[in-house]
Order: structure tokens, then C-alpha cells, then sequence
């Protein structure tokens, strides 16, 4: 998918001014927020079992490279076949290849944020297959050319009419209004139903991957996964190597987190375990393939501060308690994974040259680790990535910040450190903004930086005298202690 | 080098070299304090109050007469003009194919992969030829390899007579279980030979919540988006 992530500020003011997509963002994360809330304070134990899940993911990643090889080993010995990619050209070609010598032409897709990641759909129209987007949100965005907003509700921005009109111009049937949702629901089903049954090839994700069994377990509401999984003649997941998990029983534990983290529910409406072929008369497809896709995972894995980052099970919790995730939306962040998780994840995908205003784009308020189902530390993440921007690490050079922010801080650090010349100059600010005050607030100041700063909100008015000044009237004068 | 040997190779290079001891199981399931423990009563109506919550219908019946008499009065209430049922004990042991054609409701025995097949071709040809296929789709019976009371959920292991897309492309889906097939959680799934059972798993086993559903409109909850629009379980027991 083509990335975007490095003007987050001006894709930000864009979300700002869209009164619907504000509407629309956060309705649906309060509603996520708030069912969420129900679904875990029925369980007493919710804690222990966010712990049972950071452990499980923690030792995942420790064992990684020969859990992978007991996912390979087992998904063989089911009838499966296992494919590396490097990157996301290796697993694109991949796929093609499949789909090439099966000779297939159409294929349905779930949603599936590992495919979008590789940018999948475009390849294969190139390559003169038919893909279907199956997931009522992101066939959406497919009929649209659009791509998704929320993890877990990729198509959010859109209003009813959006989708009406949409259906009309590519499907060329008409919803009548008084038909309402349930009518646009019914279109999709029945175009979509058509694709099911004709499609040659499934194409899948993984919400988790289980190595003692080479089981992949696919979590949904709809029941294009099932069909997706059950019909066609050739199942194809894409699963990031981070997905494994080490023994079977875990994914109860994974499976009580994931879903109550994701939409507050005790269990999306289909959890499948999907392990190998078809045997034995059983339904299902006669080859299943597993692409294991690096794509940068390696890299985050070799950093010791972030590594954590990859025990992520995409629930979009982060997302929905994140405050500047509500206003801004998923687009602005300018990749596939927006929110607190992609800030982390996405300038160590693209490199941080290519996204280095994302780790800024969070107040630090924590409120991203209280909800997540395993313990992702994502504003000590951030940090760091704050510190790798301003400061470079071995592999990376700083990205160079603006003329006027390095000199300002650097300024700053200058008069911090000196005592006297910083009684006279912030005195002469506290002056200077005091004259610019109505009451208790200052709605602009005509200064750079803050002039931008105050752009969408009001400075509140410094007292006329500082800390010190303060300091030593309550303490009588008795000395001072700067 | 393959791309296999370049990623394992990264992973190891950067792996923890003391790998710390396995966390066993055992050791994490301490951490969690299990769901109290119900009598199968309580399992009974955990299960059915649960499931209503996610807009499926949870039916009750004593025996097998009173499960017949629940059966046909889903028929009556849900319009069903046909049922394609599987070949789960169960289903077999309540008749519900007599109980149907005694009612004159077209029935189709699912019973393996070539009436499976049979009955998808056509389904798939009246979907192109966009008309009403001339096997039942209204309602799909079936049994269940288990059910979860604090979820509401049934499982479902793929077996011969018993595909997944059986229900799948039903309108409708009515799955009877005696009452002794709920456990209380997830975890009692996993454990002595429940349906998860590790050492013997088929191509899919899918744990089904409720009716389909969707959201993605305006965050509007639609039923029947892909799979039935209907989902009853009939406790029997």
C-alpha cells in the first residue's frame, strides 16, 4: 500500500475539518470503548489473563525462530505447504505463483491487515486475477479505491449514502432508501455470495498461529472467513511471523483477550482453528499454503526497546482509548496501521525517515497500555523513537528536525541552565504575553511556534510574577534557594 | 540461502541467548483464578441467556417429543419451506427428517462429499442464473461437537456429513446438543478430549457465536451478512 506517514500534521488538520468522519470516529471508538469496558469488568480476572497473555506473547518471541520452524514442521505434517518472504515483493510473488500454477481466476480475500501491508490487491489485477474483498467493510473501500480507516472497522468514514452510491456506480443496483442498511447488506451478501461459490482460491490472514499443532486460528462476525476457508479449492494465508504462539491451550487464553479487546465481545460471532488439508472426505481445500512474511519484522525484533511491539494481536484497543486517534482517524496516521500501535510500528516498517512525526503524534497519557491485552509498554515505545529521531541510533541517522525547533531547544537549553538569564528573559515573556492576554486566556500570539500552537486553542495567561518571584514572596524572603 | 535460512537467520542472530526456561501451562493458568463453577442446571441457563444476548434463539426441551414439538414450531415461526440437515447422531435420533417431510417441508440429507457437492452445484447455478435453487437452503440442522456457556457459542468439527458451508449458505441454522455437551469456558474446551481436542483435529473446527453479523455500515449491527441470519440452539435435557 502506498504510505503517506510522513505528513501527519497536515493529515491530521484534514481529519480535523471533516465534521462527519469526527461524528463517525467517535462514535464508533466510544462504542468499542464502552462495550469493552462491559466485557472485562465480567471477568474478575481480567488482569491475570492480560498477564497470561503479555507472558505467552513475551515467550513466543524469545522462542521465535524455533517456534517458526515447529509451525512449518506441523503445518507439513497436516498436508500444508510453507512459504518465506522476506519482503513484500518475495510474498507477492509468492502468491501469484500459487495462483498461477492452480490457475485460478477469482479470489476471495478476508480482511486481512497483513495483505493490505503488502499492497496484494493491485499485484493481482496486474497479474490477471480476479481478487474479491469479502469483508462488507473492505469490499467497500475495494469498490471505492479506498483503503481502510480502523482495524477493526475499515470502513467507518463512509456514510450509508457513501455506500449506496458506491453500489449503485459499480455494482449498478439501487438501493432504495426506505431499504436502509439491511437493503445495502443485502446487495453485498448477494454479489458476494456469487464470488464465494465460483472462487478457485481463499485468501486469508491469521489472528494467531499456533506451532505445537500448525493450527492458524481466524477470528470474525461475518462468516466470509468460514466460506473463504471451506469453498474454494486453495486456502492461502498470510501470516506475519510475529503471530505464533507456542502451545495449543494458549490460544484460549489469546482467544479470551482478543475479541472482549477488539469489539467487547466474549466471542466474535466464527473463531476457527484451521489446521492443514482436507482429510479424509472432511470439507475444505486440497492445498493450503502458508506464506510467513518477515517484511520488517526481523528489524523491530533486533531492537532490544521495541521488540516488545511485536506481541501485538491487532485488537485496535489502543486505537479506541487513544485521544488523538479520535480526532484525527485512521488515515492520518498514512499507513496501514493507525493509532498508538502504528505510531510504533509503522516508522519501523517504513523507516523513521519515512514516518518520523508519528511518535509525536501522542499526548503520553498511557491510556494505550492500560487497555492492551499484552502489556505492549507503547509510550515507553515512543520515547525511544522520539530519542531516535532527535538523536539517530547506529543504523540510523538523526532525521533532521526543523532550523527553528533545533535552535529554539537548544536556546531553551541554554537559558535552563543559566539561572539569572533565565529570570530576565522569562520575565520579558511573561510581559510580553501578558500584553497580548484577554482575561484569562490568549487566543493568538503572533510569534513562530507559538503562533502555530495557538492556532487551535488558547494559551491560558501566565501570572504577572514566576516561580521564583512566587517562591520567595510565600516563603517570606527567607532566601533564594535558585 | 533461501529467504527461510535469511529470516531465521536475523531471528537467531538477535534471539535472547538464554532462552528462559518454557512457561509451562500449568504455571500461567495459576495466574488465572477460574470462572466459578455452575451445575449443569446453570450451565444450562448461562448458555441460554448468553446466546440471547448475541440475538441467536435459545430453545428448551425435556425430552425428545417436546424437541420435535420445538422444531416444528421454529419451522412455523421462521417460514422455512426446506431444511438440509446433517449426519450428526443427534439430528438422526430426533427424525428430524420425517418430522420435516411428515410436514411437507422439502429435506435433503447432507450425507457426505457427493451430496455435499450436489447440493452446492446447485446453489451456485442459481446464483448465476440469479434465481431460487431447487434444494433446501431455508434452514440448515445440525449438532454440535460441544457448547460454551459463557460465551453462548456451539462447536463445530468439520467431518464428512458435517461441512461447514452446510450452514454456512443457509438462511437459517438450528443447532440441537443435549444439555450435558455445555461446558462453563473456553478452557474447558481445550481440556480431556472436548471438542478442541489437540490430537485430533480436523481441517476446521469453528466455534459459532450467534447469527452473522456486521457493523460496517455506519455501525448499524445488520444480521445475515454472509452466514445464516438466524441461529437457534435447542438444548435438549
Amino acid at each position: 500500500m502506498h504510505a503517506n506517514a510522513k505528513d501527519f500534521k497536515q493529515n491530521a488538520h484534514r481529519a480535523l475539518n471533516d465534521a462527519f468522519l469526527q461524528g463517525a470516529i467517535r462514535k464508533a471508538t466510544q462504542r468499542f470503548v464502552n462495550e469493552r469496558t462491559h466485557a472485562v469488568a465480567e471477568r474478575p480476572d481480567f488482569e491475570a489473563l492480560r498477564e497470561r497473555g503479555r507472558a505467552i506473547k513475551q515467550e513466543a518471541l524469545d522462542r521465535l525462530p524455533d517456534l517458526l520452524q515447529e509451525f512449518e514442521d506441523n503445518v507439513i505434517s497436516s498436508g500444508g505447504q510453507v512459504h518465506w518472504a522476506r519482503d513484500a515483493e518475495e510474498a507477492q510473488q509468492i502468491i501469484v505463483r500459487i495462483a498461477r500454477n492452480a490457475g485460478v481466476k477469482t479470489i476471495v480475500k478476508s480482511k486481512s491487515m497483513t495483505t493490505e501491508e503488502i499492497g496484494l490487491n493491485p499485484v493481482l489485477e496486474r497479474e490477471g486475477f480476479v481478487p474479491v474483498e469479502t469483508d462488507l467493510g473492505e469490499y467497500i473501500l475495494q469498490l471505492d479505491d479506498d483503503y481502510p480507516s480502523h482495524i477493526i472497522a475499515p470502513a467507518v468514514h463512509k456514510t450509508k449514502e457513501d455506500v449506496a452510491n458506491i453500489f449503485e456506480r459499480r455494482l449498478h443496483v439501487k438501493n432504495p432508501p426506505e431499504a436502509g442498511i439491511p437493503g445495502l447488506n443485502a446487495i453485498a451478501r448477494k454479489a458476494l455470495r456469487g464470488n464465494f461459490l465460483k472462487a478457485e482460491m481463499g485468501l486469508t490472514g491469521a489472528n494467531l498461529a499456533c506451532a505445537e499443532t500448525g493450527t492458524i486460528v481466524l477470528v470474525e462476525n461475518e462468516g466470509n472467513i468460514c466460506l473463504t476457508t471451506a469453498l474454494p479449492r486453495i486456502h492461502v494465508a498470510l501470516v506475519g511471523i510475529e503471530k505464533v504462539v507456542p502451545r495449543f491451550d494458549d490460544l484460549s487464553t489469546m482467544l479470551m483477550l482478543l475479541p472482549r479487546s477488539a469489539t467487547g465481545q466474549r466471542l466474535g460471532s466464527y473463531t476457527s482453528f484451521i489446521t492443514g488439508i482436507a482429510k479424509n472426505g472432511e470439507e475444505g481445500p486440497e492445498q493450503f499454503h502458508v506464506v510467513l512474511l518477515d517484511n520488517g519484522r526481523s528489524r523491530i525484533y533486533a531492537d532490544e526497546h521495541l521488540r516488545g511491539s511485536l506481541r501485538c494481536i491487532r485488537c485496535g484497543a489502543c486505537l479506541n482509548a487513544c485521544p488523538v486517534y479520535n480526532r484525527t482517524g485512521g488515515h492520518a496516521y498514512g499507513w496501514v496501521y493507525p493509532g498508538p500501535i502504528g505510531a510504533v510500528i509503522t516508522p519501523q516498517y517504513l523507516g523513521l525517515a519515512e514516518a518520523p512525526e508519528l511518535p509525536y503524534a501522542s499526548s503520553l497519557c498511557g491510556a494505550c497500555y492500560e487497555v492492551c491485552p499484552v502489556k505492549i509498554e507503547i509510550p515507553h515505545m515512543l520515547l525511544e523513537l522520539r530519542g531516535q529521531v532527535a538523536q539517530g541510533t547506529a543504523q540510523r541517522a538523526p532525521v533532521k528536525r526543523p532550523f527553528l525547533e533545533a535552535l529554539s531547544f537548544r536556546a531553551f537549553a541554554f537559558a535552563a541552565q543559566r539561572p539569572a538569564l533565565w529570570r530576565l528573559l522569562s520575565g520579558i515573556g511573561r510581559r510580553v504575553l501578558r500584553s497580548k492576554a484577554s482575561g484569562a486566556t490568549i487566543p493568538s500570539v503572533p510569534l513562530p511556534v507559538l503562533q502555530d500552537w495557538t492556532r487551535d486553542r488558547d494559551l491560558p495567561t501566565p501570572p504577572a510574577d514566576g516561580f521564583l518571584e512566587q517562591w520567595r514572596t510565600r516563603r517570606g524572603n527567607k532566601g533564594d534557594d535558585a | 540461502m533461501t529467504a527461510r535460512d535469511l529470516i531465521l537467520g536475523d531471528l537467531l542472530r538477535d534471539a535472547p541467548r538464554l532462552v528462559k526456561p518454557r512457561v509451562e501451562s500449568a504455571d500461567l493458568a495459576a495466574l488465572s483464578p477460574a470462572v466459578s463453577a455452575f451445575d449443569l442446571e446453570g450451565l444450562i441457563e448461562r448458555f441460554m441467556a448468553r446466546l440471547t444476548l448475541v440475538k441467536g434463539e435459545a430453545l428448551r426441551a425435556r425430552n425428545m417429543d417436546e424437541a420435535r414439538a420445538a422444531v416444528a414450531g421454529l419451522c412455523e415461526r421462521w417460514g422455512v419451506r426446506g431444511a438440509a440437515c446433517s449426519t450428526d447422531p443427534l439430528v438422526q435420533e430426533l427424525g428430524a427428517q420425517e418430522l420435516l417431510a411428515g410436514r411437507n417441508l422439502a429435506v435433503q440429507v447432507l450425507d457426505g462429499a457427493e451430496s455435499e457437492n450436489a447440493w452446492r452445484s446447485e446453489l451456485r447455478a442459481a446464483s448465476q442464473e440469479s434465481r431460487e435453487p431447487n434444494v433446501p437452503w431455508d434452514l440448515a440442522i445440525t449438532g454440535c461437537a460441544g457448547a460454551l456457556a459463557e460465551t453462548g457459542s456451539v462447536a463445530f468439527r468439520c467431518a464428512p456429513g458435517r461441512s461447514r458451508s452446510g450452514w454456512l449458505l443457509c438462511a437459517g441454522h438450528l443447532v440441537v446438543l443435549v444439555a450435558e455437551q455445555i461446558v462453563p469456558d473456553l478452557d474447558s474446551l481445550f481440556t480431556g478430549g472436548g471438542a478442541l481436542d489437540k490430537d485430533d483435529l480436523p481441517r476446521a473446527i469453528t466455534l459459532v457465536t450467534g447469527p452473522s453479523r456486521t457493523a460496517d455500515i455506519e455501525q448499524t449491527l445488520t444480521v445475515g451478512v454472509h452466514g445464516p441470519g438466524r441461529f437457534a440452539a435447542l438444548v435438549i435435557g
